[in-house]
C-alpha cells in the first residue's frame, strides 16, 4: 500500500465521518425516571419498555439519535427526587418520562420544577399532584376517570344496590375510593362497608366478613396486584356471596391473568388501554405498537407500557418540534408544543389543561372473560357483553 | 352488626395468619437466640424458597408441598454459602458487622431474584389447596390445613432437634458459653455453621407456603424479617415453641382489631402490643436463654 492509499483512504473516512455525524444531527437528551427495584418494579420496568420503543421509533422517523437515560428510584420517593435532579441537573435531559406512584411522582415533580425540565408522568393519579400548577407537569391520565368508569358501570350495567369497598391506604387508592363512594351514594346506592387497609395486609378474611354481614352486592378493591391476590384467595375459602369483583388499575394485566388462572374469571378492572380499545383513528397504531412490542420484547404490552411509550412519544416530539437536536434548547417551547397537543392515540384523545391533566381523559371498564378483556363500559367502547352476576368463585 | 359465625371465622383466620407468622420468622428467631446474628437477609431466604416452589410447580408441575424440601435445601444452601464466604470473617468483631452484612446480602438477593424471575408479583395456584372445606358454617381451605400443619410440625421439630439431638445440643452449648464448648471438644464453627445454615432451612420451608397463601415478589422479603423481628422480640428470645403461641396472639389480635374496629388499626395493634411486652416483660412473653 503506497503512502498516497494510505492518505487517500485516511480522508475517505474522515469525510464520512463528518458526513454521518451532520446526517445523524446532535442528540436528544430524553430522561427517564420509574421503579426498576423495589415493590412497584414491576410497573416501572413496562414503563421503560414503552419508552424505550418509543425511543427506537422516533430515532427511526426523524433519523434524530436519542440518549435515552434511565434512573431507577427503587420504589422510594426521595430517590425518585434524586432520580430527576440528576437527569435534569446533571445529564442536563431535555425532558423527563417515567415515574410511577403518586407518592413517588409528587416529590420528584417539585424537583423537575425547580430544574426547570418538562416531566410527563404516567402512573400517578392522584388529583393534589396538579393542584400546585407546576408548568412543567404533564400527565396522561389520572383519577376522575378511573372513578368515572367505576361508578358509572356499577350504576349502569351492574345494576348494584350495595357496595363494599376496600382499599389501600395510599394516597391515589385513598383517593379514588373516597370519589367512587360519594359518586355512588348520590346515585342512591349505598355503601354499607369502607374500610381501609395497609400495604402488606395478607389476612383479609376479617374486612370480606364485613360485606358478608352487610349483605353486599360488589366488593370493590382500590389497591394493587398483591390487594387483589389476596382479596380473591379469601374470598374463594369465604365463598363471599357477592355478585361480582371489582378492582381499580393493574388487575387486568395479562400477568394478572397468567398468575391468577382461572381465579381472574370474570373479575373488573379500569385500564387505560386494552388491545383492540382504541378509538378507529388510532387502530393503526395500536396495532404497530402491539407488533412492535411483541417482537422486541416477546410479551405482550400492558396498559402501562402503552402510557410509557406514548409518554415517550409526546415527549420527544415535543423536544423535536421545540428545536430541541438544534444545540439551543429551550423548555418553554416543549413546554408549549405540548400544550398546543390534542391528538388522537390508542388511550384516547390526548390533550392538556392548564394544570398539566389530560383534559378528555375517561378509562375502561373491563370483564375477564376467558382469560381476555372485554370491554363492558362506557358503552360506546365497549367490546363484548356482560356476565353478571358471576365472581370466580361461583358467589352469589 | 357482626354475626357471631363471622366472629368464630375471624378468630380462626387469626391462628391460621399466627401459625403462618411463626413458620416465617423460625429462622431469624432461631438464628438470633442462638448466635445473637440477626438475619437481616432471612426474609429473602424465605422469598427463595418461594420461587424455587414456583418455577417448580410452573416448569414441572411439582406440588409445592412437595417441593418443600427442596426449597429448604436451596434456602439452607445460600445460607450455608454466605456463612461459610461472608459471615465467619467479620463474626469476631462488632455485632454490627453482621447486621449491615445480611442487610447487604438481603439487597443483593433482592436484585438476584430480580434478574432471574423479573419484577412480576407470583402466586402459587393449587386447585385442590385453595378448595374450601366447611365445618359448622366456618370455612378453611386444605391449603391453610397443610400451612398450619407444616408450621407445628416444624416448629415442634427444631424445638426437639435442640433438646434431644447431639447436634442440637452442641449447638445450645455453644450459644451458651463459647469457650466452654470449645474447651469440652465441640467444634464451635461447626456449630456456628450449622446453626445458620438450619436458619437458611427454616426461611426456605416458609417461602412455599408464602407463595401458596399470599404471593412472592423480589422485594417481599423485607417486610417479611420486620414482622419476624417483631415476633422474635414478641415471643422472647430463645423460645421456640413459644413462637406458634405469640404468633397466634399476634394474628387473632390483628383481626380482632378489624372485625371489632377498622383494619387500617391493624398493624397499629401489632406494634402497640410489641411496645407493651418491651415496656411490662422486655424478656419477651416466653423468654429465657437457651
Amino acid at each position: 500500500m503506497t503512502i498516497r492509499t494510505v492518505i487517500t483512504l485516511s480522508v475517505a473516512f474522515a469525510v464520512c465521518l463528518c458526513l454521518a455525524t451532520a446526517w445523524a444531527g446532535p442528540p436528544i437528551r430524553l430522561g427517564a425516571q420509574a421503579p426498576q427495584t423495589g415493590s412497584l418494579a414491576k410497573h416501572g420496568l413496562e414503563q421503560i419498555k414503552g419508552i424505550r420503543l418509543a425511543a427506537e421509533e422516533f430515532q427511526k422517523k426523524y433519523n434524530t439519535p436519542v440518549d435515552l437515560r434511565v434512573y431507577d428510584d427503587e420504589s422510594d420517593g426521595q430517590k425518585a427526587v434524586a432520580a430527576v435532579e440528576k437527569l435534569a441537573g446533571v445529564d442536563k435531559v431535555q425532558g423527563i418520562v417515567g415515574g410511577y406512584g403518586s407518592h413517588l411522582v409528587g416529590p420528584a415533580s417539585e424537583a423537575a420544577e425547580r430544574y426547570d425540565t418538562p416531566y410527563m408522568i404516567t402512573g400517578a393519579v392522584d388529583t393534589k399532584l396538579s393542584a400546585k400548577k407546576y408548568k412543567n407537569f404533564f400527565r396522561l391520565n389520572f383519577m376522575p376517570g378511573y372513578a368515572a368508569a367505576q361508578s358509572g358501570a356499577m350504576k349502569d350495567i351492574l345494576g348494584a344496590k350495595k357496595v363494599g369497598i376496600l382499599y389501600n391506604s395510599v394516597s391515589a387508592t385513598a383517593e379514588i375510593a373516597e370519589y367512587v363512594k360519594a359518586q355512588l351514594t348520590s346515585a342512591g346506592i349505598q355503601v354499607p362497608v369502607f374500610e381501609k387497609f395497609e400495604k402488606g395486609t395478607t389476612n383479609f378474611k376479617p374486612i370480606l366478613l364485613k360485606l358478608k354481614d352487610a349483605g353486599c352486592d360488589v366488593l370493590l378493591v382500590e389497591g394493587y396486584f398483591p390487594d387483589y391476590v389476596g382479596t380473591i384467595k379469601d374470598a374463594k375459602i369465604l365463598k363471599l356471596p357477592v355478585k361480582a369483583y371489582v378492582g381499580a388499575w393493574g388487575i387486568g394485566t395479562p400477568e394478572f391473568t397468567r398468575e391468577l388462572g382461572p381465579m381472574s374469571e370474570y373479575v373488573y378492572g379500569t385500564s387505560v388501554w386494552e388491545m383492540g380499545t382504541a378509538p378507529k383513528e388510532s387502530k393503526e397504531e395500536e396495532a404497530a405498537f402491539v407488533a412492535d412490542y411483541k417482537a422486541k420484547f416477546n410479551e405482550e404490552p400492558s396498559y402501562i407500557a402503552m402510557l410509557g411509550y406514548l409518554s415517550g412519544k409526546f415527549m420527544l416530539e415535543a423536544i423535536h418540534k421545540g428545536g430541541g437536536e438544534s444545540g439551543a434548547y429551550d423548555p418553554e417551547k416543549t413546554r408549549s408544543v405540548l400544550r398546543a397537543l390534542d391528538t388522537m392515540s390508542p388511550i384516547g384523545r390526548v390533550a392538556f389543561d392548564e394544570k398539566g391533566d389530560p383534559k378528555y381523559f375517561v378509562a375502561v371498564l373491563f370483564q375477564t372473560q376467558k382469560r381476555n378483556q372485554v370491554v363492558i363500559y362506557p358503552k360506546d367502547r365497549s367490546t363484548g357483553a356482560v356476565v353478571y352476576p358471576a365472581v370466580p368463585w361461583g358467589g352469589k | 352488626m357482626t354475626s357471631t359465625t363471622s366472629i368464630i371465622q375471624s378468630i380462626l383466620s387469626g391462628v391460621i395468619e399466627g401459625t403462618d407468622y411463626a413458620l416465617y420468622c423460625l429462622g431469624l428467631a432461631f438464628v438470633f437466640g442462638i448466635m445473637r446474628i440477626i438475619n437481616l437477609a432471612h426474609g429473602e431466604l424465605l422469598v427463595l424458597g418461594g420461587y424455587i416452589a414456583y418455577w417448580l410447580l410452573v416448569k414441572w408441575g411439582v406440588n409445592p408441598v412437595l417441593a418443600i424440601p427442596i426449597a429448604a435445601g436451596a434456602a439452607g444452601g445460600m445460607a450455608l454459602l454466605s456463612y461459610r464466604v461472608f459471615l465467619q470473617r467479620i463474626r469476631t468483631g462488632s455485632e454490627l458487622n453482621t447486621l449491615i452484612l445480611t442487610f447487604g446480602l438481603g439487597i443483593f438477593l433482592a436484585n438476584l431474584f430480580l434478574q432471574l424471575w423479573t419484577a412480576d408479583i407470583r402466586t402459587i395456584g393449587v386447585d385442590w389447596m385453595e378448595q374450601p372445606l366447611m365445618l359448622f358454617g366456618i370455612y378453611i381451605s386444605l391449603g391453610e390445613i397443610t400451612a398450619i400443619t407444616i408450621s407445628l410440625v416444624v416448629v415442634l421439630g427444631l424445638h426437639f432437634f435442640l433438646t434431644r439431638s447431639k447436634m442440637g445440643m452442641a449447638i445450645r452449648v455453644t450459644a451458651i458459653d463459647r469457650d466452654s464448648a470449645a474447651l469440652a471438644g465441640i467444634n464451635v464453627e461447626r456449630a456456628d455453621l450449622v446453626a445458620f445454615s438450619i436458619g437458611g432451612v427454616l426461611a426456605g420451608v416458609g417461602g412455599p407456603l408464602l407463595g401458596m397463601l399470599a404471593h412472592i415478589s423480589p422485594g417481599a422479603g423485607v417486610a417479611i424479617t420486620v414482622k419476624a423481628f417483631v415476633l422474635t422480640v414478641l415471643a422472647g428470645v430463645g423460645s421456640i415453641p413459644g413462637l406458634i403461641v405469640a404468633g397466634i396472639i399476634l394474628g387473632v389480635g390483628e383481626a380482632m382489631t378489624v372485625t371489632f374496629t377498622n383494619a387500617s388499626y391493624r398493624e397499629l395493634f401489632g406494634f402497640v402490643l410489641f411496645l407493651l411486652i418491651l415496656l411490662v416483660r422486655p424478656q419477651g412473653l416466653f423468654g429465657r436463654r437457651l
